[in-house]
């Protein structure tokens, strides 16, 4: 199986970047290459973030208070823009994730009942 | 909006560059981390970057995308929109032009009246907390009086005001100002004279109301005394106006008639007084009172009761202290001032009348108003009026802008079928909206700068008041809101109608909205038409008042001998003199002297015992030297008028009114008959010499059906103090008196320095006072006019288009053989009976609404049929007119053209 690139501007896909991102921020603020480095570790180099879509999904998740951005300085001693899960985000990732779990679900008993 | 986007949005607004650095920082920073991560892989630092670069994709792109991401798109969105709406208002300029105009006129005055009503009823004293204070005294009073009379005073006299700021437990301080100015001649440092408007005040006045001075200081306590060298405090424009701002005038000294006084300070910017209307140039404290009117001492009570009530109160109240508390504790400190004086009442009857003295106590946080009396009134009926015409202009361009979404309909139809989302039609008509709606207010502004300083200009005039506004950020506040209100309410209908879901069908429908807002636009133009009717009837009837004598050729004004230090009989014999020298003059035909004067507002009413009826009757008074009925030419019934001689008889002289005559003397001959007259200090027997015909005198308002006496000049009483006195000199044809030359006579005649004061022709001073009546009838006749023609237009345009949208069935008809007439007489019937319901909801409106126009008419009801009927002709009229228009045009619809095109 080749890389899978998460490409947002197909539409379906989009809520799925958004739900990868959410996730990745579960456990500490991460800067935008950091999200998108453990996104690809966490898949196992099977999933690799388009960086193109990464920063538009990024402020789009900020705009709609899902996520919250400081600046901070990077592991390198750099200015770098830090995000971090706020209440809100913290429950849409909750809500979200149940509903990719059901979708996959679904999909899965589509696939094998057409086997 | 979620608080996190809102803020964001305003960030990327307010500190664009700052937003745009932040994003291109980020980018930057994760290309850095991808090439370094590449380099540790083993690729060469160039060729990192390129690949790190390659990997992101086009950094521009996603710049772009992340600030859609963050909401600035609406901006350029409406960016866009607003240029759309310039080009299609471009496409029809006659439209805008119209909707601007309109606009900018229901705008602008609406604005204007704002600023009048926000000024005069709203804005608080530019003192530090305001609403502690509390106002001793009636709030419009504006003048002072003697101290007689019953019920409410509107101000107090020196002694109480010093009984009441010693004796009040609930009062901070308590600070007193003259209820009036004066005007003063006051000479510059360089001896250059100028008339200025003087107050006095209490001492601790500044101090009470915790304003700070410009410059210098304010009154200390111990300027409290008559002894203490004479002090002024300046208004700041005053002393930017006269002075020029100049920092020395502090400390140096000026002159006001006799006496020199030393400016010790500036009152700071803006603070006007504490009276509305009243703008003093020059605070005096109010031991200084004797030496500004040498003659008179309104310090001490004189014996008697004489007290004159020049002061109004100001106090501010302890902390924890109610108005309540302050008033009930006012009230009983004034109780006692009044027994006090009741005490040296001449009789049972004065005492009763003097114990029953209240004053007035309220809040006073706007301070006291020589403005909102006689002004607050039309001035509430006029900003009702200008909102209703806002409210029409606001429902012509909703009836206008529908029936030009009937001609887009299409163009919203395929935009909608295209794809466009509902929301972003709708913002498109509410940029064309808003855009006619701000380029509307921006013309009314302007325009309503200009209205203001000229009603204003009006009503300083009518009322002798100093009074200058500016509208503030309040005002601009609620020209904004009118702005975004009527864009709302005209593209409310509209709207509506085309982002409905069956666009299509609704193509075919009959437009009922359309109706609606000419039904509700007749009945507008109703209320207005009808309310302008009201006041020119009223203006009619005030003109028809019988005066009772003739007023062409007649002048009249006024001479003050306290001024040029006379006392009581010199003034008296000046006044002799003055007459005969009057009559002497060239062009002059007839002149004689009165108390009270013609058409001043001002008016004495006193008591009067008639034999024959056992409880004393009120009847208006007035002072009159012999020749001042033949000068008039008021018509004697019976007997004669006043004499020179008949100083010398024994009981004065009196003339009564025909009025009087017939309610005391019925079937009887007054002559020769005894009347008692009660002064407040001293019982007069008088005897009737005459019966002259009834006069109109004081305004043309004045209830006549009150019964009037005369008094002689000469010989009526015992003057306490000098009368000021009117004379009424009548010319020959055109001849005018000129000032130089009848001061020159009078200062002859009488050997003291007099000097004229309102010297004007009586019929002048007559349409004076009907200037506000004349106002109103022409700010209400203007709004008629035009709802009148915003209505006709409305009308024709709703049936152009009803027309136009018809012209195949109307070719049908035609074709199977109606003839034209028939086709006009459908058209017009239809808009005659929207014409008619309009009509008949705007009577019932203006049967409910004119209550409130009650006060101000005259001998007009408010329901009055005729005013009613006469608007509903006009309506009929102009809706008939604009009908016939489009239903001639209908007539002349070509069958074979019409059937053809579709």
């Amino acid at each position: 199986m080749a890389d899978a690139s998460v490409d947002t501007r197909l539409g379906l896909l989009q809520g799925t970047l958004d739900l990868l991102i959410l996730r990745t921020l579960l456990d500490q603020p991460r800067h935008g290459w950091s999200i998108s480095e453990r996104i690809q570790q966490q898949s196992r180099d099977l999933l690799q973030v388009n960086q193109g879509s990464l920063y538009p999904a990024l402020h789009r998740l900020e705009h709609q208070s899902l996520v919250k951005a400081d600046w901070g300085i990077s592991e390198l001693g750099r200015r770098a823009r830090f995000y971090r899960l706020t209440a809100a985000g913290r429950r849409r990732l909750e809500s979200e994730t149940v509903n990719w779990r059901r979708l996959t679900a679904a999909i899965g008993w589509i696939l094998e009942g057409a086997q | 909006m979620k608080p996190g986007g809102f803020w964001l949005n305003l960030r990327g607004l307010l500190r664009p560059r700052r937003a745009e650095r932040d994003l291109q920082e980020e980018v930057n920073f994760h290309l850095a981390m991808e090439s370094r991560k590449l380099q540790a892989a083993g690729e060469p630092a160039r060729g990192a970057e390129r690949q790190a670069a390659a990997a992101f994709g086009g950094a521009d792109r996603v710049l772009e995308e992340c600030r859609d991401a963050r909401g600035l798109r609406w901006l350029r969105d409406a960016g866009r929109d607003l240029r759309l709406a310039l080009r299609r208002a471009g496409r029809q300029p006659g439209f805008a032009l119209l909707a601007v105009a309109t606009l900018a006129l229901g705008i602008g005055a609406n604005t204007a009246l704002f600023t009048l009503v926000e000024a005069v009823m709203l804005r608080p004293l530019p003192v530090p907390h305001p609403q502690q204070l509390v106002l001793l005294g009636d709030p419009q009073f504006n003048g002072f009086l003697s101290g007689t009379g019953s019920d409410e005073m509107p101000a107090l006299s020196y002694s109480q005001f010093q009984m009441i700021q010693s004796q009040n437990r609930s009062l901070a301080g308590l600070a007193a100002f003259s209820s009036t100015t004066f005007d003063t001649p006051v000479s510059g440092p360089h001896g250059e004279a100028a008339t200025a408007e003087t107050q006095m005040v209490s001492a601790n006045y500044f101090q009470l109301l915790e304003v700070q001075p410009a410059r210098g200081r304010f009154f200390a306590a111990d300027e409290a005394t008559p002894a203490a060298a004479p002090e002024a405090v300046l208004d700041y424009d005053y002393w930017q106006r006269r002075f020029g701002g100049d920092p020395a005038l502090v400390g140096a000294t000026l002159r006001l008639r006799q006496f020199s006084f030393t400016v010790i300070g500036i009152a700071p910017r803006g603070f006007r007084g504490t009276t509305l209307g009243l703008e003093p140039d020059l605070y005096f404290p109010l031991p200084l009172q004797p030496r500004i009117f040498t003659g008179r001492n309104w310090l001490v009570d004189p014996p008697g009761v004489r007290r004159v009530l020049w002061l109004t109160a100001i106090g501010r109240l302890r902390p924890g202290a109610t108005v309540a508390q302050a008033k009930s504790e006012t009230a009983a400190i004034y109780a006692r001032s009044v027994q006090a004086e009741a005490a040296l009442a001449p009789d049972a009857r004065a005492r009763a009348e003097l114990l029953t003295q209240t004053l007035p106590v309220a809040t006073a946080a706007r301070g006291a108003s020589a403005v909102s009396g006689p002004f607050g009134k039309p001035l509430w009926i006029l900003f009702a009026l200008v909102g209703m015409v806002l409210l029409m202009v606001t429902v012509n361009l909703s009836g206008m802008l529908l029936s030009q979404a009937a001609a887009r309909e299409r163009e919203f139809a395929m935009r909608l079928a295209l794809g466009a989302r509902r929301g972003r039609l709708l913002r498109q008509l509410a940029a064309e909206s808003l855009l006619l709606a701000v380029g509307g207010g921006l013309a009314g502004w302007w325009l309503a700068l200009a209205a203001t300083r000229w009603l204003v200009a009006m009503v300083a005039r009518q009322y002798g008041l100093a009074w200058t506004i500016a509208p503030d950020a309040a005002v601009l506040g609620f020209t904004l809101l009118l702005c975004v209100l009527t864009a709302v309410g005209m593209s409310l209908a509209p709207a509506l109608r085309l982002t409905r879901r069956d666009l299509a069908a609704g193509a075919r429908r009959r437009p009922t909205a359309g109706r609606g807002l000419v039904v509700a636009q007749v009945a507008l133009s109703l209320v207005l038409v009808s309310g302008a009717a009201l006041f020119a009837r009223s203006l009619g009837q005030l003109r028809r008042v019988p005066l009772g004598f003739q007023p062409e050729n007649l002048y009249s004004f006024s001479l003050n001998p306290v001024y040029a230090g006379a006392d009581v009989p010199r003034a008296l014999q000046a006044y002799r003199d003055i007459t005969t020298a009057l009559r002497r003059l060239p062009g002059v035909t007839a002149a004689a002297a009165s108390d009270s004067g013609l058409f001043n507002n001002q008016h004495s009413s006193d008591t009067i015992t008639v034999p024959g009826y056992p409880t004393p009757a009120d009847a208006n008074m007035d002072f009159v030297g012999p020749g001042y009925f033949a000068a008039l030419d008021i018509p004697i019934i019976q007997g004669r008028e006043f004499a020179p001689a008949d100083t010398a008889r024994g009981l004065p002289p009196m003339v009564i009114d025909q009025t009087l005559a017939r309610r005391y003397f019925p079937g009887r001959d007054p002559l020769g008959q005894v009347v008692t007259v009660h002064f407040s200090d001293d019982a007069v027997a008088c005897e009737v010499v005459g019966v002259a015909a009834p006069v109109t005198q004081y305004n043309l308002r004045q209830d006549h059906t009150d019964p009037q006496f005369y008094l002689d000049l000469y010989h009526g009483r015992r003057y306490s103090e000098v009368p000021a006195a009117h004379f009424e000199v009548r010319t020959a044809g055109s001849g005018t008196l000129r000032l130089p030359e009848l001061n020159a006579a009078i200062r002859q005649a009488s050997g003291l320095s007099l000097t004229v004061s309102a010297l004007d022709s009586v019929s002048a001073r007559i349409n004076d006072t009907l200037a506000p009546d004349v106002l109103l009838l022409q700010l209400s006749g203007f709004f008629a006019l035009l709802a009148l023609g915003l209505a006709a237009l409305g009308l024709y345009a709703m049936l152009g288009w009803a027309v136009a949208r018809r012209r195949g069935e109307i070719g049908l008809r035609m074709a199977l053989g109606a003839r034209a007439s028939q086709v006009t007489g459908m058209v017009l019937r239809e808009g005659l009976w929207l014409v008619a319901a309009g009509i008949l909801l705007g009577v019932g409106a203006s049967l409910w609404l004119g209550r409130a126009l009650a006060s101000l008419l005259f001998e007009v009801q408010p329901s009055d049929p005729l005013s009613l009927a006469a608007a509903a002709a006009v309506l009929l009229a102009a809706g008939g007119l604009a009908a016939l228009l489009p239903a001639l045009r209908a007539s002349r619809t070509d069958p074979a053209r019409t059937l053809r095109l579709d």
